[in-house]
């Protein structure tokens, strides 16, 4: 299988191309750089801390996706129609894990999608969407005497918070229950908060050291409480879900598809 | 836990003590099966199967046959939670539940079998890429190892691989242990203290784990999940159920 990298030569595109290369029944098939980059014209793998190949960093996506099965878009939200309309045009299934859309670009994925198949999530990690599945799940069984809250932990850089993932949690927890997160979430406690209201979704954010994201949904109950826990320790675990998403989406028909479909959990 | 199931029926809306048994002999017979309740403790199941709309026994092993048996002649439905059910008895029960709606749970807890559910369902969903490890972590009163539902959570971690746990478990490392089989699924134990009951199960992955956690606090989340057991009992066709029938988690 072939497997395309766009935006190869940003932190997520070079972890792309060493699982790329690593991956026993995946081929590279090349990447692509801002036109203008330092990067275009190097060695695909080389500039990715590898033993060089043949490959070149282009600044045309349109031979990349001729030559490819897959092509994997971690890149940035102004890329994704011109990607978006090349995977259509060539029948390339597309795995797409940029985050921060506006309208206009999800919709130029979406009409892609039409025409491929489209693996878009903003989170790649298998084990965080598994777990986003896990917390739908449990917040519609366990009724409102169990108070869900969720925890996170990130290295001190993160500028925003709660993080990405907490937000997507709290909304699957309230989804779970029929509820809508807006209503729901307590975001800060600070000073005289007294009792804990029924029904509430609470976030708790602490930031330290140069953990990669750990997150804990927390269903506290009287007598006993369920914690489902997600600890990242590397980066990889996004360029591995891109990968094991581009993995699955060759062959299907085309689709708007989520990490979701491709773990079965839909 | 007979008396804290007397409590917790008690307590429960829509619920009321339809009375109680005692071991023929016992001192306990002849008093109040609740305070107030004006029903004395018998030694006779024939009476409180037919005076209750359900039953729940938690007892011992060696009455669940004849529990079963009076369950299906009047047909009324059983909670059964106790464990250690010879291969003949369960046969029994096994049988009884072709008159009459027998709900047969691993553990009552609620939040247990919600974690039995995730544990199945991860375990599906995860290649052999992730490793699964077991840890109980118990009180140092209790005496033997692994745990109850270190096991059952064990069986629901290979029911989703669909493999035997049997093949692939790990149990009490020592020495030279030598690499992690892939597939394998291990359990371990931590005992010590008053602790409240935790048990963790670990989906460790390259670069990520997650972790699907338990913990008890108190006894009355067994006796809670047996009500909500009784309860949705009521009124079912005959059949051996499950906890996760209950939850609608099967």
């Amino acid at each position: 299988m072939k497997i395309g990298i766009v935006g190869c030569g940003g932190t997520m595109g070079r972890l792309l191309v060493q699982e790329v290369v690593a991956a026993e029944d995946c081929a590279l098939s090349g990447g692509t750089g801002r036109p203008g980059s330092p990067l275009i014209g190097r060695d695909v793998t080389e500039q990715a801390g590898l033993k060089p190949s043949d490959l070149i960093v282009a600044d045309d996506a349109e031979a990349l996706f001729q030559a490819s099965d897959a092509v994997i878009d971690l890149s940035v939200a102004s890329a994704a129609p011109r990607h978006a309309e090349l995977a259509a045009i060539h029948g390339v299934a597309l795995v797409h894990g940029t985050s921060g859309l506006d309208a206009a670009q999800q919709g130029a994925v979406e009409a892609a999608a039409g025409r491929t198949a489209v693996v878009q999530s903003s989170s790649m990690s298998i084990g965080v969407n598994l777990m986003l599945e896990l917390t739908e799940q449990v917040a519609g069984v366990l009724d409102d005497d169990y108070d869900i809250e969720i925890v996170e932990l990130f290295h001190r850089n993160k500028a925003d918070a709660p993080s990405g993932t907490s937000l997507a949690l709290g909304r699957a927890a309230a989804a779970g229950r029929g509820g809508d997160l807006d209503a729901l979430a307590i975001y800060e406690r600070d000073g005289e908060i007294g009792p804990r209201p029924d029904g509430a979704i609470g976030f708790a954010v602490l930031r330290g050291g140069d953990s990669p994201g750990e997150h804990t949904v927390i269903f506290a109950g009287a007598g006993e409480r369920i914690e489902i826990a997600h600890k990242a320790s590397s980066r990889a675990i996004y360029t591995l879900g891109a990968v094991a998403a581009a993995r699955w989406a060759v062959g299907k028909p085309a689709g708007l598809y989520s990490m979701r479909d491709v773990l079965g959990l839909a | 836990m007979g008396r804290l199931l007397v409590q917790e029926v008690a307590r429960t809306p829509g619920c009321a003590v339809g009375g109680g048994t005692g071991r023929p002999g016992s001192a306990i017979i002849g008093r109040d099966v609740a305070e107030g309740a004006g029903m004395a403790v018998t030694a006779d199941g024939e009476a409180l199967f037919a005076a209750c709309d359900v039953v729940i026994d938690f007892s011992v092993a060696s009455v669940a046959a004849e529990s079963a048996a009076l369950a299906a002649r009047h047909g009324v439905p059983l909670v059964l939670g106790t464990s250690g059910i010879g291969t003949e008895d369960q046969a029994a029960i096994a049988a009884a539940g072709s008159r009459t709606a027998i709900v047969q749970p691993v553990n009552t807890s609620l939040g247990m079998n919600v974690v039995f559910a995730l544990v199945k369902r991860a375990a599906a969903a995860l290649g052999t890429d992730y490793d699964i490890e077991i840890l109980g972590q118990q009180h140092r009163k209790k005496v033997d190892a692994p745990s109850g539902a270190t096991l059952a959570l064990a069986r629901a971690a290979a029911a989703g691989r669909e493999v035997d746990l049997g093949q692939v478990e790990q149990r009490g490392r020592r020495g030279a242990i030598g690499p992690r089989p892939a597939g394998a699924i291990g359990m371990a134990t931590v005992s010590g203290g008053d602790l409240s009951v935790i048990h963790t199960v670990f989906f460790a992955g390259t670069g990520e784990r997650l972790e699907l956690t338990h913990r008890g606090t108190s006894r009355a989340i067994y006796t809670r999940g047996a009500v909500v057991a009784a309860r949705w009992a009521l009124g079912r066709p005959p059949g051996l159920y499950s906890m996760a029938d209950v939850l609608g988690l099967a």
